[in-house]
């Protein structure tokens, strides 16, 4: 059962909605209309709990959405405005790992059903990215709907869908969500007289239920308690994904190693070629400017490309540690970092004719690249709202990392014997240092950014 | 009378600014002696070393706003922080630009790549990207939030950049206040120990009036909301 009570919702320094109260049975449906801008997404979005009212409550079975409960989650269904599909994935494969992060029983046999209901069996196998818009929202509306949730909240259920499917709405919930509370926006009226129950009309900041009766609920079916999903099942399913849909989408790791191989040869060419400097300083230098400039480059779209899909939305919703999800991000980004500083490394040794190709810069390495990227990782969730992403990540991301790149540079000349060897040790511990720091850091605040 | 109280609360530290800063100048100027090699340009350090204490003590105050802030989502924490930034990033200019002078002076450049000058220069801009982000994200229901992670990642990485100092070797004078047998001579001592005290006085002082400010300009923004919202609504 969904209960908000005396909700006002403030966006900036105005109030969208003030004082809506309205409770949904189980099985009741209900139909949130009004003009454009007039506070129905708004609305939704903080029933689910990604938005926070400025005073009332919302309760989902007595539990707020917005709660360190993660479990509450798992009982909340969301379709917002654009599906949380990932375009690189099947659309079995999307509906599989939203069955993960849900800890489903018999996931397989939902996912079936689920894919049969929607329309969606013969295209299973294909790329969301292959599909029309009405497929990607019957596909949508299945994910939203895959974790039988005993709240549904659909933005605009009907939006992209031909008559006929917009027909099959209401068989759609009766088949996977049959005793859901339900609650829809929509400027169709073919899509209330099918669906809803009750219409709540929004106007001046205030929701209207005119003709407010409660339906008659029969007893309900016990759900079975789904797992608990835990923090390493739940990061190492989202650095899966992640690391498949780099596999099929090629985005980052090849222009990544280009470019960086790029600035190794314009700056050799200006050190050695031009001011003539020693090529185990410039080869030392550049490796290490070249591996801070990937990851800061790597690290603009990484929480970026999911909020502008919408599928952020949908890991948050998802009833897991939200640090899971920084790690998962975190790791990839650390993985394909040290990928290209290896390139890097191999590139410049044989540019420069510099032995760099050894076990401590390796290691050097491999230890920088992750603290680097727990950084940017961190930094890359905090401008996902701002303008200027591109320079402000570098802006806040390149001074931390200086005592990264310092213990980085120190590491190498005593390899390269430049320094003596004795002085490599402490370089090392301050990597060892820089790195537990800089991840601590973004576990602990990493869930802050998402609130 | 909370505006009265405010009032008087303002003239009261105005003018307690008014004397200790007074007293340093005149402590600055006329009552600490020349130095013998240095000649009047180590008088810089009386404005120098109590920038670069002001400038540690305005980011330790925007980690602690920052921390407040995400326990208690109270914007008089975010207030807090934001004026604090901002004095951290004035006194870490005034700190390098009168380490710059005197450096020319003594060292005879204008910059060494000395690390702690280059660190004090790494840690002006982790504040300038916090300030950065603040202008860059407009959702001001999200902005303290997202400042309040990057000014506790900031002052925690203050540390570290201070030791990977440490590891290199400093041009750097070692702290000559505490140092045993090489202290500055008394009237030294004293007109430092004053113009420290006095930079804090005014330290104070512009972070409630930049906190009052910041207050006053959402309140602005709210009302101005208000207005706009009622010229759009219908007339009933």
């Amino acid at each position: 059962m969904l209960t908000a009570k005396d909700l006002t919702i403030r966006r900036g320094h105005r109030d969208i909605l003030q004082n809506v109260t309205f409770t949904v049975q189980p099985g009741e449906r209900i139909a949130i209309l009004g003009s454009n801008g007039s506070g129905k997404t708004t609305l939704l979005r903080t029933i689910a709990g990604l938005l926070r009212p400025r005073t009332g409550t919302i309760h989902i079975n007595g539990v707020p959405p917005v709660s360190s409960n993660h479990g509450v989650r798992r009982t909340v269904g969301f379709l917002g405005h654009h599906p949380h599909l990932y375009p690189y994935l099947t659309a079995r494969e999307n509906l599989q790992i939203q069955a993960r992060l849900f800890g489903m029983h018999d996931p397989d046999l939902r996912i079936e059903t689920t894919l049969t209901t929607v329309g969606m069996t013969v295209s299973a196998n294909r790329h969301v990215r292959e599909f029309s818009r009405g497929m990607q929202q019957r596909l949508g509306l299945g994910l939203a709907m895959l974790h039988s949730p005993s709240v549904l909240l659909l933005d605009e259920p009907d939006a992209g869908l031909d008559p006929e499917a917009i027909e099959d709405l209401p068989n759609i919930i009766a088949t996977l969500c049959p005793h859901s509370a339900v609650v829809f926006s929509t400027h169709n009226d073919r899509v209330v007289t099918a669906l809803a129950d009750q219409v709540g009309r929004v106007a001046q900041a205030k929701v209207h239920f005119p003709n407010r009766a409660a339906k008659e609920i029969g007893p309900l079916p016990a759900n079975k308690t789904p797992r608990q999903t835990g923090f390493f099942s739940a990061a190492t399913t989202l650095f899966v994904k992640d690391a498949r849909i780099e596999w099929r989408a090629r985005e980052q790791v090849p222009t990544l190693l280009i470019f960086t191989l790029l600035i190794a040869l314009v700056f050799d060419m200006a050190f050695i070629a031009v001011v003539k400097t020693e090529a185990a300083a410039v080869a030392t230098g550049v490796l290490w400017t070249s591996v801070l400039l990937a990851a800061t480059l790597g690290g603009t779209r990484l929480f970026g490309a999911e909020h502008e899909r919408g599928t952020l939305d949908g890991l948050l919703l998802a009833p897991i540690d939200p640090s899971s999800i920084y790690v998962a991000k975190f790791l990839v980004l650390s993985i394909e970092t040290f990928f290209v500083g290896a390139m890097q490394l191999a590139f410049v040794s044989l540019l420069l004719n510099v032995p760099l190709l050894q076990g401590s810069t390796i290691g050097a390495l491999a230890l920088s690249t992750t603290a680097i990227s727990a950084v940017i990782a961190l930094h890359s969730s905090l401008i996902i709202n701002a303008r200027a992403r591109e320079v402000l990540l570098p802006l806040l991301s390149i001074p931390i990392a200086l005592p990264v790149v310092l213990a980085g540079v120190g590491a190498t000349l005593s390899t390269l014997e430049i320094t003596p060897a004795a002085q490599q040790w402490p370089w090392f511990g301050l990597l060892t240092i820089t790195t537990a720091v800089f991840l601590s850091i973004g576990v602990v605040l990493y869930p802050y950014t998402t609130r | 009378m909370q505006s009265r109280l405010q009032n008087v609360t303002t003239g009261l530290s105005f003018l307690l600014l008014l004397l200790v800063m007074g007293l340093a100048l005149f402590a600055m100027f006329l009552f600490a002696p020349a130095e013998r090699v240095q000649g009047d340009v180590y008088r810089l350090l009386f404005v120098h070393v109590p920038s670069a204490w002001l400038a540690f003590l305005a980011f330790g105050v925007v980690a602690f706003g920052s921390v407040l802030y995400l326990i208690r989502e109270s914007s008089r924490w975010d207030r807090l922080a934001v004026a604090s930034a901002e004095l951290g990033v004035l006194f870490t200019t005034l700190a390098l630009a009168t380490g710059s002078i005197w450096g020319r002076n003594v060292w005879g450049v204008w910059w060494q790549w000395d690390p702690r000058l280059t660190t004090t220069l790494v840690m002006w801009f982790i504040y300038a990207g916090y300030l950065a982000l603040r202008a860059y994200i407009d959702d001001s229901a999200i902005k303290p939030r997202m400042a309040a992670v990057a000014g506790i990642v900031g002052v925690l990485s203050v540390p570290l950049v201070w030791f990977s100092v440490e590891w290199w070797r400093s041009l750097h004078p070692t702290p000559s206040v505490t140092s045993p047998g090489g202290g500055l001579p008394g009237e030294m001592l004293l007109t430092l120990l004053i113009c420290v005290a006095a930079f804090t006085v005014l330290y104070g002082v512009l972070l409630r009036q930049r906190m009052l400010l910041e207050q006053a300009s959402s309140l602005t923004a709210a009302l101005i909301e208000r207005l706009h919202t009622r010229s759009e609504s219908p007339p009933q």
